[in-house]
């Protein structure tokens, strides 16, 4: 044990009371992940070794063979594609400090946590046939086809990709960046080197850990990319994940689905276990930040270059959604909004959009109410641990696609003892598992800034462990508690993979609406497929930006 | 029944470190024990200990005669105050002060008066409104202070509460602690690892060696009767040579003869006390010589550093030898000498 004993160093607890206090805090998350991801895996794991299931299927076929090298390979790409547009943005982040960085970061932040489903038809807004620029471009050149084609081919999941990820990877790199001892170029300079040499013999190799730790997440994201991929891909390309969802809600091939899941699982958990050990080799704790680099001339311009171009690949797509939703044949109308509580298809199973929003909010509250105090407790339980082994276990949810979550909930609550068919629990469960990993994560940063002897001294004061929770523990972290729940609404409220599979279709949640609208021919479809999605990014950007106040204001020196 | 703290053969384990290993404390009312030690020597742990943060391994901890090692912190009615003080930063001085009076129970007119008399005690009179991002190190301290004796704690224990200071604030400070300390009826102990703030504020020391208390005493007579090597050493007395007693009770050094100290014959390990010594002209009994190595100005005093056939020595004199320059040769007569009991440091974790 490498812990320092008595003077300056952190206090010691009492290895064991304490222990056994951080367990119990630990325990209901535990068991929510051991019956809610444990059981379900498992379920998958044995579903892929029965008859039809195993490897035979992979192996015989090469389509599936092909499905697992496009999933890699549109994965790689749209990370190294990433990679070259996050590198300036990062340069500006870590180099530069001006008016309005911190807006213009929370900004560019805003398409990352947008539902993939508000991403994907976004971009049918934006470069569709009846969108934006098909649209502008056909007025001007008096043109009677749509002259911009991407929807459907690699090009528009790749774009997707890039614009859902470069802010992450940006924001991954620059923190290190920003870190870099600039002596070091200094001393470069001094040695003879040029600005070009001084960046790709000193700087870029230093970076070279957080570079590949950012390629890593993206790669993990768009590996398990489902709504941009299924909406924007069309039928000729599929991934993994599609080809689970395919399998299990169409061809009705289980263990063939449950095998694809396995396989996907192992190439998630293999990025994510890379990705966990580049970061933790970024860590480095109380360096300096640098200062911002003189302005000059050229640097104004190449400053002003980036932030711009980043500005617009940002706005642009979600504006187009927005304009688009209040597009009508003749001029702009709110007629879609208005007809959200129309349900044009008079189905059983097609429910006003309205209807969906109400769901929607339903589920989101009630998945606040468990992640909430579920992470909460689990953050308390790792941070007093000091186990990071705790940590990434309640992270581990992050490793399962929302789909694969989906295919296990389905095959193993159907039956007793938890047979909870048609429940929407399920829903909330699932959605839950995603949440949960987010609020853990979010008070667990706040409560490692906490003081522990501040607990202590109330303790001497009299307060018993309760009593010191609630005066010392809650006034100081409420604000990431309250962010937890927002990011825990948030999810929930764009959960696509997941609850494609389990919500009964007379439950539909807004990206499942969305979904099933734009599977519809007709405008009137389309256009209230674009208004739900608008209100989507409407709810998820207005709670990121509570989120991003949340975060910048703490405690100053104590 | 012994009144006040009687700790006795306390021991605790963290892991394979064993930190405590045996560790006895009384405190009774009315005493301001100095807890003084080396770093790492286990004197937090054992204030932990002692408060309850801590469940010590085995050993006992009796208050007022009664067991207390059972008994969670809040429920001890011990106060504590930390290192850096550990002060709320989400409420004002008042409510830090106020916090412990509040699980009392207080009536709020009975808790407003007894806030207000110890903010004046303490000498932040009208603070209590104050944001604690507001105040100094100084004011900090006395918060810490106020809020630690609020609930009236019937025992005060203080983990080195002046060791984030500068060093004449830290001077300053000590001494109201003392007057504070002095005017309470209760025993307190007193974390430090500097001896003068131990002398300044306790009427009794006790010193920690890996993990056990291995002196206890009024400052006066630990001081003036180390005892061991370690001791003394810590309290700042290295002056301390090799040396054999003959039948009459004189002990040669390499450095000289010393003596005459009553005793058995055989080796011993002498220390050289520096009070009253003195440069001299002549060799002979009681005196060192040896080449000036340093001569160090220290306002008041100035202190020689020799070198002699023993190791190197060092005096501080009231009065400096005028003419005296590094690397000439000096003889000092030394007033007083003690043999010590000399053992070996244990490796405190096994």
């Amino acid at each position: 044990m490498d812990r320092r004993l008595d003077e300056g160093g952190a206090p010691l607890s009492s290895a064991f009371r304490e222990r056994r206090a951080a367990l119990a805090l630990l325990a209901p998350a535990l068991l929510f992940l051991a019956v809610f991801l444990a059981y379900p895996l498992q379920g998958i794991l044995r579903e892929s070794f029965t008859q039809e299931g195993g490897f035979g299927p992979l192996t015989e076929d090469t389509y599936f063979l092909e499905r697992a090298w496009f999933t890699a390979w549109q994965a790689t790409v749209s990370a190294g594609l990433t990679l070259v547009l996050a590198l300036p943005v990062a340069y500006v982040l870590a180099c530069y400090e001006f008016r309005g960085k911190a807006a213009l970061e929370a900004l560019i932040t805003v398409p990352f946590v947008l539902p993939t489903i508000v991403v994907a038809v976004a971009f049918t807004a934006l470069l569709g046939p009846q969108g934006v620029v098909n649209g502008a471009l056909q007025a001007v050149f008096n043109l009677d086809e749509p002259p911009v084609r991407l929807l459907n081919t690699l090009w528009a999941i790749l774009i997707a990709h890039v614009f859902y990820n470069v802010a992450l990877a940006a924001r991954i790199i620059s923190v290190s960046w920003a870190r870099l001892d600039t002596r070091l170029e200094d001393a470069a300079a001094m040695l003879g080197a040029g600005k070009g040499t001084a960046f790709l013999r000193v700087t870029l190799p230093l970076l070279r850990t957080p570079i590949l730790a950012a390629a890593s997440l993206v790669f993990l994201f768009c590996f398990t990319s489902f709504g941009v991929v299924l909406i924007l891909g069309g039928p000729q390309y599929g991934t993994l994940e599609t080809e689970i969802y395919r399998e299990t809600l169409f061809l009705f091939r289980l263990p063939v689905a449950a095998t694809l899941a396995i396989v996907q699982l192992i190439a998630t958990f293999g990025a994510m276990w890379v990705n966990a050990a580049l970061q933790r080799q970024t860590a480095q704790p109380g360096a300096m930040r640098r200062r911002s680099l003189a302005w000059t001339t050229g640097r104004r311009l190449t400053v002003a270059a980036i932030v711009s171009t980043i500005a617009v690949v940002t706005i642009v797509p979600l504006v187009a959604l927005a304009e688009r939703s209040v597009h009508g044949d003749a001029g702009y109308t709110l007629e879609s909004y208005r007809r959200l509580d129309d349900n044009v298809r008079q189905q059983v199973l097609f429910v006003a959009p309205i209807t969906a929003v109400r769901n929607s909010v339903s589920f989101a509250l009630l998945t606040m109410l468990v992640a909430l105090p579920l992470g909460t407790l689990a953050a308390h339980g790792a941070v007093r641990l000091r186990s990071s082994l705790a940590e990434a276990v309640v992270q581990l949810p992050l490793g399962v696609s929302g789909v694969t979550l989906g295919l296990g909930f389905l095959i193993t609550f159907n039956r007793p003892p938890l047979d909870l068919r048609g429940s929407p629990a399920m829903v909330v469960i699932a959605h839950t598992l995603v949440a949960m990993p987010f609020v853990a994560r979010t008070v667990a940063a706040q409560l490692r800034s906490l003081d522990p002897r501040l607990r202590e001294a109330a303790a001497m004061l009299g307060a018993s462990p309760l009593r010191a929770f609630v005066a010392i523990d809650l006034p100081l972290t409420w604000r990431s508690m309250l962010a937890g729940g927002v990011f825990a609404f948030a999810i929930s409220m764009g959960e696509f993979g997941a609850t494609l599979l389990i919500a009964r279709p007379e439950y539909p949640t807004i990206p499942l609406a969305i979904f099933r609208y734009l599977g519809q021919p007709g405008a009137v479809n389309y256009g209230q497929a674009l208004a739900m999605a608008t209100i989507l990014m409407a709810v998820t950007a207005a709670g990121f930006f509570i989120i991003d106040r949340l975060r910048y204001r703490e405690y100053g020196g104590f | 029944m012994t009144d006040g703290l009687d700790a006795r053969n306390v021991e605790f384990r963290a892991g394979p470190a064993h930190i405590l290993r045996g560790a006895d404390l009384r405190a009774g009312t009315g005493t301001t024990i100095a807890l003084l030690g080396p770093s790492g020597c286990g004197k937090t742990t054992l204030l932990r200990v002692i408060a309850g943060l801590e469940r010590l391994s085995a050993g006992q901890i009796l208050f007022d005669g009664e067991d207390v090692g059972g008994i969670p912190p809040h429920r001890r009615g011990f106060g504590l105050m930390f290192q850096e003080h550990a002060l709320f930063p989400h409420m004002d001085v008042e409510r830090n002060v106020d916090f412990g009076l509040r699980r009392l129970g207080w009536a709020a007119e009975r808790r407003d008066r007894r806030v207000g008399e110890l903010l004046e005690t303490v000498g932040l009179g009208g603070f209590g409104k104050r944001t604690l991002e507001g105040l100094s190190g100084g004011e900090r301290q006395r918060v810490a202070l106020a809020r630690a004796l609020a609930p009236e704690p019937r025992l005060l224990m203080l983990d080195e509460p002046l060791g984030s200071l500068d060093r004449g604030l830290r001077e300053h400070l000590v001494v109201e602690i003392r007057e504070i300390l002095r005017h309470l009826a209760i025993p307190a102990i007193y974390v430090t690892h500097d001896q003068f703030e131990a002398f300044t504020v306790a009427n009794e020391l006790a010193i920690m060696r890996d993990g056990r208390v291995v002196r206890v005493g009024a400052p006066g007579d630990v001081h003036g009767q180390p005892g061991t090597e370690f001791v003394a050493r810590f309290l700042g007395m290295d002056n301390i040579v090799d040396g054999v007693r003959d039948r009459e009770g004189m002990i040669a050094t390499s450095a000289g003869v010393f003596g005459p100290v009553a005793g058995p014959p055989g080796a011993v390990r002498l220390l050289l006390r520096t009070e009253g010594s003195a440069v001299v002209e002549a060799d002979g009994p009681n005196v060192v010589r040896g080449l000036v190595v340093a001569r160090v100005f220290l306002g008041g005093l100035t202190r020689l550093v020799i070198d002699t056939t023993a190791g190197r020595l060092e005096f501080p004199m009231q009065t400096a030898p005028a003419g005296m320059a590094e690397g000439d040769e000096i003889r000092v007569r030394v007033e007083k000498v003690q043999p010590l009991i000399s053992e070996p440091a244990e490796p405190l974790s096994k």
